[in-house]
């Protein structure tokens, strides 16, 4: 369970998360919409302690990110994260990619970190491009990658940062598709979204994000077809789903 | 052949050449070697978290970079003489080498780390990797293939640079040349040579530098 309570964050005067209470249980799927600059992303950074708060709190399975006695390397274990840039080391093939933290971070022997790597390419689809370098990749082929590495740690939590929105149109579906079967697996998921379709079909709940503050919640008919503030029914007339 | 004779350049000219050749390679390896590790800590030490310490460094760097390399090394040369304790030409001249150099590597060790991109180091983190290695894996082998040129381009200033150090009468192959040509009264010849050599110490580098880069090119 991810408990984040009154949190509070500003990046000098800008006060960007202004008292965020969610809860989320395993296997839950949320999904967050929310005008740019709504303070998304800066919640997410905020679960894994890339972010640091003003106040509040956040626990991730009881285990409080920001008490100074945390271990955050090890927090992190359990927090898959995936942004809207491609964020493949370029440096290292596709299988190096994954198998990087699993060698250095859990410290796998060489063989196991490698059939875990390869298991996690081929149920992206990538495992025919194990062997190149992420230069030679298309963007939604990256965001796979990206999803592979993090889900090689076997996270509790995996976070989507709009991990389409950099990506051609055509290359958006291959991306969806691959968290979707996520979401059907039973993954527990944060999805930050532009796409409100799939941000509709995937979510168990709808989390809509307004100038720092969780201005509307609810089931995704709810959210959808029954918004309440205004602000969200104009957000969402703004938007095609 | 013949008129080489003529201008009265003996067998033992050329050793003599060759020996201040390597003395040359000497001094820049010692220097090279010494001015990239200089520059690696000042480099860090620039992105320092303490304000004071920035300013420190960046005021060294900046007084390094300003002052002639020729005026630096005979500072540096007189300056232990006359605290009354004389160093060789050689340790002045590595000294001094070492300092010119290593400021300007310290930009290049800088700005090879600010290239990398923060979301890759932010990736790294988030895959639960100690700063340590996120610096070991990430930083450190994107900002090589970053630095590299400029370094190469550093390493070769400093092969030519050596020459500043004949002042101080270290006899490399400048000053080799310079004491041969004394004799002979006849610069051109000479110094034609002195260029070959000086080539012929660069090329091999810039050479294995340039297969280097595009094998580092090829694999990213
Ligand atoms: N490191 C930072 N320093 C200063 N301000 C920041 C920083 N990161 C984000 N901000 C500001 O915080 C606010 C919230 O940013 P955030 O990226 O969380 O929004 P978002 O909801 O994810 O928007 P988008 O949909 O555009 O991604 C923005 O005004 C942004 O400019
Ligand atoms: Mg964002």
């Amino acid at each position: 369970m991810i408990s984040i309570q009154n949190v509070h964050k500003s990046f000098g005067q800008l006060e960007v998360l202004k008292g965020i209470d969610l809860t989320i249980e395993r296997g839950e799927v949320v999904t967050m919409i929310g005008p740019s600059g709504s303070g998304k992303s800066t919640l997410l950074q905020c679960i894994n302690g890339l972010e640091t708060i003003n106040s509040g709190e956040i626990h991730v399975d009881g285990t409080s990110v920001f008490a100074p006695d945390t271990d955050l390397n090890k927090l992190r274990q359990k927090l898959g994260i995936v942004f809207q840039s491609y964020n493949a080391f370029p440096h290292m093939t596709v299988q190096r990619n994954v198998t990087l933290a699993l060698r250095k971070v859990l410290r796998l022997p060489r063989a196991e970190a490698d059939e875990i790597a390869r298991r996690q390419l081929d149920r992206v689809g990538l495992l025919a491009k194990a062997d190149v370098y992420p230069g030679a990749l298309s963007g939604g082929q990256q965001q796979r990658l990206g999803i592979a590495r993090a889900l090689a740690m076997s996270p509790n939590y995996m976070l989507f940062d709009e991990v389409t929105s950099a990506l051609d149109p055509q290359l958006v579906g291959e991306v969806l598709a691959t968290m979707r079967d996520l979401s059907s697996e039973g993954m527990t998921m944060i999805a930050v979204t532009h796409e409100m379709k799939f941000a509709r079909e995937v979510a168990d709940r709808v989390v809509f994000f307004d100038k720092g503050v969780i201005a509307e919640s609810g089931n995704p008919e709810e959210v959808f077809l029954s918004p309440k503030s205004p602000r969200l029914k104009e957000f969402l007339s703004h938007s095609q789903f | 052949m013949n008129d080489m004779f003529s201008t009265g350049i003996t067998p033992r000219d050329y050793w003599m050449m060759a020996y201040g050749a390597w003395k040359t390679i000497q001094m820049t390896l010692a220097a090279g070697l010494l001015a990239t590790l200089l520059g690696i800590v000042l480099g860090l030490l620039k992105m320092s978290r303490f304000a004071v310490v920035r300013l420190a460094v960046d005021t060294l760097v900046d007084v390094l970079r300003c002052i002639p390399l020729l005026v630096q090394v005979t500072l540096i040369f007189s300056g232990f003489a006359v605290l009354g304790a004389p160093i060789s030409a050689f340790t002045a001249g590595t000294i001094a080498l070492t300092l010119f150099a290593g400021s300007y590597t310290a930009e290049v060790v800088r700005d090879a780390i600010l290239a990398v991109p923060a979301p890759l180091r932010r990736a790294a983190r988030s895959l639960g990797m100690t700063a340590r290695q996120e610096y070991a894996y990430v930083v450190l082998p994107l900002g090589v293939r970053q630095a590299f040129p400029s370094w190469l381009g550093l390493m070769l200033g400093i092969v030519k640079d050596t020459s500043v150090v004949a002042v101080i009468g270290y006899a490399e192959l400048l000053k080799a040349t310079q004491t041969i040509i004394t004799r002979t009264q006849d610069p051109l010849p000479l110094l034609t040579l002195a260029a070959c050599f000086y080539f012929v110490i660069c090329f091999p580098l810039s050479m294995v530098g340039g297969y280097f880069e595009r094998s580092l090119k090829k694999r990213s």
